[in-house]
């Protein structure tokens, strides 16, 4: 037998197919019929009432001006739906921007919204996923022939690469009438860091607790070797700020420290704990590591990336982190 | 569904909406309403100013317990449509005044919408239509306001302005579907027989007559029925529009009362009663006749029902089955020649005829018996006696008065002795009295008499102050006759109308200081005031009663027989037409610029040499291009390298000193060559060139 539940999941797996093949995913689409969707709305049931009551109302009193206002407000409903369509049609939607943020963070997705050939207003605009908490809706107006950027508050719920639920684009104007939206999938790429867990480091287990005691001995003791040219990715605390003040350029502190303060973060350093919280505490060691200034490098299983320090390093980390053993769904 | 605030510019269009929509309804309601009205409106518009709040919800109660009881109580125990109307006002106005989100602004533009329908059904003129246009444009504005972005200031002006185009926009745009539902929508008779009618009196004829009551009409220029004749029309001194009988005689706190006996209630229905055949003057008119409440129709004597739902009388009138609510157009004919009751009177007739009071007006009684006994010693006839009465009337110096003195107790007496000055209704009444009493069958004819005839349409407009009372007669031989005793003291009354009847220092229409009429002295304006008339005449005749019936012929007209389903055809093909031009109309978006014949030519020049795999690449350039294809053809490297040297030529030199068209037929040249030489290398065999290409290679 199948059960109740089995079935409609079954029929919103069919319904989100049948939605992806009709409008798959995309950085940038155009409104058109095939992703525009208009129904009447509830006002505009009501007002299919009011017209009824005026016609019945023209009927028994035999009203010609009260036939005349119920055909011209039942012509209205009519161009209105063409107006409530053309509200969306044409509209031209981009995303690209890299986000990355850490689980639990409350970002704001940029999109780009712009049409050349009209206006476009009272745009609703919010994430079709109900338990969105930063659903409250966005509503805004595109001119003519200019780019406007519309930011969606979004909160990072799970690690890995970046998937925005559907956007919903909707509308009403002019009259309320009719309902018309779309459903968005926006490819929004970036990478959603697993959530930091600050804790104090664990030594690496077996040969690097040597290099981990060796690591602590020698905190604050860097030996300075000389300066080089600045590189991309080399950290901020190590620039010669002395150096650029005097106006020699970006020039970086080099110091001995790859070997001196070297830090390995470890999974197997975490015994007992689920794959989640495993990677939110190296996540958290990451970050302090790169804040104090000290090479780190990360041991996964059948993962080892080698110690070093600086932006492009941290990020390359997290990344590592945040995809580790990542399925998308 | 989600609470939107309002902004500012819906709520602008809130309020002039909903003071549209009152405005004409003012006319209709009570007068308080109006004080509520600005109350309500202005409160608002202080809590919008932050100066003043809203309204507790106890004083809310309060207010709408209050407005309840007003309505019930100027409604005086009867609903009717006036206090069904007070109604949903004092509700939108309630609304109004606690409007915080976009679902009470709903609320209230659909309460609009509604009482501007309701208030079609008080009054239905050209220039009311006109007005509830501009409603109807307020209305949707305000609608429109209500799903507009949120903005302030400038932006907030700008908003206005945009709701209101919009607005008028789409109006516009629904014209055309508008007008063919108009026209071929099927139009049904009443659903059911409606009870909910006004409860205003209106002013007209009554079924009762004292002397002195038809002078109240005189101050009126409400419309009454229009005429239109097809074909003869017969003079104005002939315009008698017959509408009530009154044969029955009381006296009422010594005033004499004239009223229907009801012997003649019983009504021949068309067709029961085929229309008469007579030698004499036949002529055909329609009357569009306002709402009046009662059945009464009007017709010139010697009347006969055209149509379905009315009927004739034995008196000569005629009568519709149902009251007038509306406004209903109606065929007559007639021959105001004819006999009537020539063989005799049936003796419930005569009697009727005779029947007057025993005592009372005993100067009259004197007056009659002296003419008796004068006329025994004569031998004269009935008729001679009834000249005798009217030439009395002619000689006894009586005047015309449209404020005449107050006479009670033997009130004809008090006129014919005293006074000598009274209205129509004076001296029928009288002349009446006298007839009977001296034995000659009489009655009084309550009607309106004369009309003005428009010049530019040709229809004749009968208004209130064309109200008048005259007297039927029967004589022997003759039958029932019409005889005018007003005719005999203001002979301008029938040949001029009121006006021109109305002594020195009388005003004519008295306290209707608004009225186009009375200054109908002024040419330029009278002429203005004609047009009006007939554009009226025409939007009654033409729009407003464009019922069942009309719709019928008119379908007929345009489709032949089988008409009700081609129309409905038409209907649907129609709509489908207008609505997709509508679209394509609407959406119709500038197209991209068009590529150039030699793009075109190239990108098919593309897919011809796909199968070799010699597609132009993304961003390569002509030159690179043209060597590509070179190494791979190589038995017509020549033409290619010429053809492509002639193609960048074309894109690079300057376009100087040539001729537009010049360039053009070279484009067209270039184009043509393109398309050969694509033709000549897709036909190469694929393998030859791979084989050619292999060449290349080693070399």
């Amino acid at each position: 037998m199948v059960s109740q539940k089995t079935l409609t999941s079954g029929l919103t797996r069919r319904w989100q197919k049948w939605l992806d093949r009709r409008i798959p995913e995309a950085k940038e689409v155009t409104l058109n019929q095939r992703s525009i969707f208009i129904i009447p709305s509830r006002v505009g049931w009501l007002f299919l009432l009011l017209l009824i009551l005026l016609l019945i109302t023209a009927m028994n009193y035999q009203n010609g001006l009260i036939y005349g206002l119920t055909f011209w407000l039942f012509s209205v409903a009519i161009s209105a739906l063409l107006f409530t369509y053309r509200n969306l049609s044409g509209l031209k939607i981009q995303t690209g921007q890299h986000i990355n943020g850490f689980v639990g963070d409350h970002i704001e997705v940029p999109i780009l919204l712009s049409d050349q050939g009209r206006d476009h207003q009272a745009l609703i605009i919010r994430w079709s996923n109900k338990n969105q908490p930063g659903s409250n809706a966005v509503i805004t107006d595109v001119e003519m022939g200019r780019e406007k950027e519309c930011r969606i508050p979004f909160q990072l719920r799970k690690r890995g690469r970046l998937k925005t639920p559907r956007l919903r684009i909707e509308t009403h104007f002019p009259f309320g009438l009719y309902k018309s939206w779309t459903w968005l999938r926006l490819q929004t790429p970036g990478i959603i860091y697993p959530q930091a867990i600050i804790t104090p480091f664990i030594p690496s287990q077996g040969e690097g607790s040597d290099l981990a005691s060796d690591a602590n001995l020698h905190i604050g003791n860097d030996e300075f070797i000389g300066l080089r040219n600045y590189q991309t990715g080399d950290s901020l605390k190590h620039i010669a700020w002395k150096y650029l003040a005097k106006g020699k350029g970006l020039l970086t502190k080099e110091y001995d420290n790859q070997q001196l303060s070297l830090q390995w973060l470890d999974w197997f350093s975490l015994p007992g704990m689920g794959v989640e919280e495993r990677l939110s505490h190296l996540t958290g060691w990451v970050l302090q590591a790169e804040k104090e200034g000290r090479a780190y490098g990360i041991k996964l299983p059948q993962l080892e990336i080698k110690p070093q320090l600086g932006d492009v390093h941290r990020d390359y980390c997290l990344k590592q982190l945040a995809l580790y053993r990542y399925e998308a769904d | 569904m989600k609470l939107i605030n309002l902004p500012r510019s819906a709520l602008i269009w809130l309020l002039v909406a909903i003071t549209s929509v009152y405005i004409p309804l003012q006319m209709q309601l009570p007068a308080w309403l109006s004080l509520v009205f600005i109350i309500v409106v202005g409160w608002r518009w202080m809590i919008h100013l932050g100066r003043w709040s809203y309204p507790s919800s106890f004083a809310k109660v309060f207010v709408v317990v209050l407005a309840i009881v007003a309505v019930i109580a100027s409604a005086e125990g009867r609903f009717h449509l006036e206090s069904a109307a007070s109604f949903i006002l004092v509700a939108s106005l309630l609304k109004v005044l606690e409007i915080k989100n976009q679902r009470d602004g709903y609320t209230v533009i659909f309460l609009g919408l509604f009482l501007l329908a309701v208030t079609f059904l008080f009054e239905q003129g050209i220039l009311t239509a006109i007005y509830s246009l501009v409603v109807v444009w307020v209305l949707l504005a305000a609608l429109v306001g209500l799903h507009q972005t949120h903005v302030s200031g400038q932006h907030a002006r700008q908003n206005i302005k945009q709701a209101g185009k919009t607005s008028g926009q789409v109006l516009l745009l629904s014209l055309p579907i508008m007008l063919i539902l108009f026209f071929l929508f099927p139009r049904l008779g009443p659903l059911w027989s409606l009870n909910l009618q006004s409860g205003k009196a209106r002013t007209g004829l009554s079924e009762y007559m004292s002397p002195g009551d038809i002078a109240e009409l005189s101050n009126s220029d409400e419309l009454v029925f229009r005429v239109e004749f097809s074909g003869d029309m017969p003079t104005p001194d002939k315009w008698y529009w017959r509408g009530l009988v009154l044969d029955s005689y009381h006296e009422v706190g010594g005033v004499s009362r004239w009223s229907q006996s009801g012997i003649f209630d019983q009504i021949d229905w068309y067709p029961s009663r085929r229309a008469r055949q007579e030698s004499s003057a036949e002529y055909d008119y329609t009357i569009i006749q306002e709402a009046s409440d009662n059945k009464w129709l009007f017709g010139l004597r010697g009347v006969a029902a055209m149509e379905v739902g009315i009927g004739i009388k034995g008196n000569d009138l005629i009568v519709s089955k149902t009251e007038l609510n509306q406004r209903k157009e109606y065929k007559v004919r007639s021959w105001p020649e004819m006999n009537i009751a020539k063989q005799g009177l049936r003796p419930f007739v005569r009697q009727q005829s005779l029947q007057v009071s025993k005592v009372g007006n005993p100067k009259t009684r004197q007056l009659v018996q002296q003419i008796v006994q004068q006329s025994t010693i004569d031998q004269s006839t009935d008729e001679q006696r009834m000249e005798a009465m009217l030439h009395y009337f002619n000689q006894q110096n009586f005047s015309y008065t449209l404020k005449p003195n107050q006479m009670r107790n033997n009130d004809i007496d008090k006129f014919l002795f005293e006074n000598r000055a009274g209205f129509c209704a004076h001296y029928s009444s009288s002349f009446v009295f006298i007839m009977r009493l001296m034995g000659i069958p009489a009655r009084v004819v309550a009607g309106y008499q004369g009309g003005e005839l428009n010049p530019d349409s040709g229809h004749i407009t009968v208004r209130q102050y064309d109200a008048h009372a005259w007297v039927e007669v029967w004589l022997e031989n003759q039958g029932w006759v019409s005889v005018d005793p007003t005719a005999q003291v203001a002979p301008n009354r029938i040949s001029l109308g009121l006006r021109q009847a109305l002594a020195e220092g009388e005003e004519f229409l008295a306290g209707n200081n608004f009225s186009l009429i009375k200054l109908s002295h002024l040419a330029w304006l009278n002429g203005f005031r004609f047009q009006l008339d007939q554009l009226n005449y025409y939007w009654h005749q033409r729009v407003l009663n464009f019922n069942k019936n009309r719709q019928g012929s008119l379908l007929k007209e345009w489709f032949g027989n089988g008409f009700l389903k081609k129309s409905l055809y038409a209907l649907a093909t129609l709509f489908c037409l207008l609505f997709f031009s509508m679209a394509s109309m609407l959406l119709w978006r500038k197209p991209v610029a068009r590529a150039t014949l030699l793009g075109r030519t190239l990108v098919s020049f593309d897919k011809k040499i796909r199968r070799h795999q010699m597609q132009r690449k993304e961003s390569e350039g002509l030159g690179d291009y043209s060597e590509r294809l070179q190494l791979h053809f190589p038995q017509h490297a020549l033409s290619i390298k010429r053809l492509f040297d002639q193609l960048q030529n074309f894109y690079f030199a300057k376009p100087m000193g040539r001729q537009f068209d010049a360039k053009a037929a070279d484009e067209k040249q270039l184009a043509k060559n393109l398309l050969k030489m694509a033709r000549k290398l897709s036909t190469l065999p694929a393998a030859k060139t791979a084989l050619a290409d292999d060449v290349g290679k080693t070399d």
